[in-house]
């Protein structure tokens, strides 16, 4: 089993998206996946048809000392899905504070699942250092993608060099038609440290559309250029497998 | 996905680097990297951002220049 983590750059870029679509070419690859909610906004459900009003999930269940992993929730077989669950602001501030006291919280959860799946895919948020513990230094997950979009925020936020160093930098909403992205994307490229190339997600009005429909991209536009482009990721996500 | 494509262009140096037998040969794509400078050019962020990057690129050479002069200098003569 490994366990991957999609890392905005910064928020409002389309990571949750990414990551229930990635999560689905995974599954289509024959892999069983497990996708794992760490955000307290508890939107990755809404890529699957979930109702707004469940409120159940993880974090509820762990405020009321119940056994989390019974509030996962079967999208297709070999195809699960834990929510964060409906809290409060004080809410999300004591289980922040759980995280913080233990931050192995979630590889000793992953442990307990391990033979359950091949991978873990982790939605995390932008602030919340405990929430974030699967990307620390220390309990760094498997597979570390950086997602960043081809803009001059993103291109600021990516010079102070994210840690740890991920395994792959992700660009969403590539437009090859604009100036200004293919100059950050040439310079991207060029950049010295980075040892490998990035890959692209191109801007694709499906992938918004497929919210709408409350479907993640593979399923509500298999065609698409966004959904073929989450299908290579996949493909390199088994082939790094074999490197880590 | 466009990084899954070898580039026809990285392809032929690396042939001609086996050609010639000298795999450590040094080339210098020059186009390259006058379109990198003119993308830079182009907007005034990514220009400040880069004379940032190349002095801090400076300061961390500088500072391991030192490091290791000061290894040097423990070493027993």
């Amino acid at each position: 089993m490994k366990q991957l983590v999609l890392r905005g750059v910064r928020g409002g870029i389309g990571a949750t998206s990414l990551l229930a679509g990635l999560g689905i070419a995974l599954h289509e690859q024959g892999e069983r996946v497990l996708l794992v909610d760490l955000s307290p906004d508890n939107m990755l459900r809404l890529h699957f048809n979930v109702d707004v009003a469940h409120a159940a999930g993880w974090a509820r269940a762990q405020l009321k000392a119940a056994p989390w992993h019974e509030t996962a929730l079967e999208l297709l077989p070999d195809l699960h899905l834990l929510p964060y669950g409906e809290l409060g602001g004080a809410e999300i501030s004591r289980i922040e504070g759980q995280l913080c006291a233990d931050s192995t919280c979630w590889a000793h959860r992953c442990g307990l699942v391990a033979h359950n799946y091949d991978w873990v895919l982790f939605d995390l948020p932008q602030r919340l250092p405990g929430h974030r513990a699967v990307v620390s230094e220390a309990n760094r997950a498997d597979v570390l993608i950086d997602l960043a979009t081809p803009d001059p925020g993103c291109h600021v936020l990516l010079q102070q060099r994210p840690r740890p160093d991920a395994d792959l930098l992700l660009i969403n909403r590539f437009n090859p038609a604009s100036q200004l992205q293919r100059d950050l994307l040439m310079l991207w490229r060029s950049q010295p440290k980075s040892n490998r190339q990035p890959h692209l997600i191109h801007e694709d009005e499906a992938l918004p559309e497929a919210l709408a429909h409350k479907l993640p991209i593979g399923h509500y536009a298999p065609k698409s250029l966004a959904a073929s482009d989450l299908r290579s990721l996949a493909l390199w996500c088994l082939a790094q497998r074999a490197k880590c | 996905m466009e990084s899954l494509v070898l580039s026809s262009q990285q392809d032929d140096v690396d042939n001609l680097k086996r050609h010639l037998g000298m795999p450590k040969f040094g080339y210098q794509d020059i186009s390259a990297s006058l379109a990198l400078d003119k993308a830079v050019q182009r907007w005034p962020l990514l220009s400040e951002l880069s004379v940032v990057a190349h002095l801090n690129s400076a300061l961390d050479s500088v500072s391991l220049e030192n490091t290791s002069a000061a290894v040097a200098s423990r070493r027993p003569a």
